[in-house]
């Protein structure tokens, strides 16, 4: 999706944050710039499931409960 | 990013400031480039390594005296940042000397920012403004936004950071988390059950054996969606419920806290594990650490919220960090975490070291606090 389509759903969204802040341009346009620039891919992918895989591992095996 | 001031030229004196020692610089000119300072009272031309108005106050530390080169943000003399330096500071910078001032001095030091009078006192009102405790990731967010953009912009951006950080993001995250556990246990709506799963459940009871790893990525565009999805839920009058006001709620949260986080190159996110048909909320944190000159590194801290937390540094080479062991069987954590060091290294080429901290050992999680990675656990 291009950045502009995802701006113009997120305004629907920030129509709902209290103050008026969907009339301001400068966040606007901050949270435009922002969009854009999502990285959706990370390199530290591989490194995070498996390490959340271990931790999850551990704590099935010594039946942690909270 | 280090800021060296360097003198290029000054009034034939001889600088009288110590090696190590503060300096306060004053901007008083401007021309074709070059800007005329008074570092302790005494007249020199130099170049800024950034942007300042003329009347700016910043203060240096003296790295070098002849020719005199003088450090913007580098205090690596003051680690040990006591009161009576960030006392002196506020008192060279004609700044009330109050726990609120002295804190936000120690903050910017921490953050490896210049110490620019206007952008001080820019902080020190933005943090008395806010109506809510910040972790000190949120607080760094805020310097961050400070020091990038004019007071002008701040101002304006600083009303959408109020309205979305009065919760802290781990909080959120519980909270979507938690929608999505009554939202399963009730399933008033199949399809938005489904579709909230599908953004934030890692299964790992999946049968093929690879698993989808979308629930580990940044989740703006698809809460974007899925907020949509809600409001026409409720626009054709099929539900109206408190527990969806509340999903949106926190999806808008999420959204724009992340947003802003990302502007700070912090990228704190969450997931819900599915294992042996049970579920449990990890969060976890990435933090690009070029600013503090480590070339492509991120702070990594991943918790679960059953209290196992690890934390380290991740290189394209290497990961070191440490576990805390909270579960208690010593062998089998030691055993685990061998097999994924093993992993680590023969699948990614990652060398891995992690050291396991046990939670009875004294001062364990100090440690671990100090590493800087410190919001998810201080949330």
């Amino acid at each position: 999706m291009k950045t502009k389509q995802k701006y113009n759903r997120l305004k629907k969204v920030l129509k709902n944050l209290s103050g008026n802040l969907e009339e301001n341009t400068v966040i606007n346009r901050f949270l435009e710039d922002k969009l854009g620039k999502i990285n959706e891919t990370s390199p530290q992918l591989y490194f995070t499931v498996n390490a959340i895989k271990m931790i999850n591992d551990i704590e099935s095996k010594t039946n942690r409960v909270v | 990013m280090e800021y060296k001031l360097k003198i290029l030229t000054n009034t034939r004196q001889k600088s009288a400031a110590l090696l190590h020692s503060l300096v306060d610089i004053r901007v008083i000119g401007k021309t074709e480039g070059f800007h005329k300072v008074l570092v302790d009272g005494r007249l020199y031309v130099t170049q800024l390594p950034l942007e300042v108005e003329i009347g700016e106050i910043l203060i240096g530390s003296v790295v070098k005296k002849n020719p005199l080169v003088i450090s913007l943000d580098s205090f690596f003399n003051y680690q040990t940042m006591n009161s009576p330096l960030l006392k002196k500071i506020l008192l060279k910078l004609r700044i009330g000397i109050d726990r609120k001032s002295m804190d936000a001095v120690a903050l910017i030091i921490k953050n490896n920012k210049a110490l620019v009078k206007s952008k001080i006192l820019l902080l020190i009102k933005a943090l008395q403004t806010v109506e809510f405790n910040l972790t000190e990731g949120e607080r760094s967010v805020l310097v961050k936004l400070i020091w990038y953009y004019d007071e002008a912009t701040f101002t304006e951006l600083f009303k959408l950071f109020r309205q979305s950080f009065d919760v802290s993001f781990n909080a959120i995250a519980g909270n979507i988390y938690r929608s999505w556990l009554h939202l399963r246990a009730t399933v008033y709506n199949e399809g938005l059950l489904k579709a909230l799963e599908k953004i934030i459940a890692l299964n790992f009871d999946m049968q093929t054996g690879l698993e989808d790893l979308s629930p580990l990525k940044n989740k703006v565009d698809k809460f974007i969606d899925l907020y949509g999805m809600i409001e026409k839920i409720e626009t054709d009058g099929l539900f109206k419920h408190t527990e969806y006001r509340n999903l949106k709620n926190n999806l808008m949260k999420y959204i724009f806290q992340k947003l802003i986080y990302q502007h700070a190159s912090v990228y704190p996110e969450f997931t819900a594990v599915i294992s042996n048909n049970k579920s449990s909320l990890f969060l976890f944190k990435y933090e690009n650490m070029q600013d503090l000159s480590y070339n492509e590194s991120y702070g990594i801290n991943i918790r679960s919220e059953n209290g196992g937390n690890l934390v380290g540094l991740l290189t394209g080479k290497s990961f070191y960090g440490e576990l805390k062991n909270v579960f208690g069987n010593e062998e089998l954590v030691k055993e685990r975490v061998n097999n994924f060091n093993v992993n680590m290294l023969n699948t990614y080429g990652l060398s891995v070291n992690i050291k396991i901290l046990d939670t009875t050992e004294e001062g364990s999680k100090n440690k671990i606090i100090k590493r800087n990675y410190e919001t998810i656990l201080a949330s």
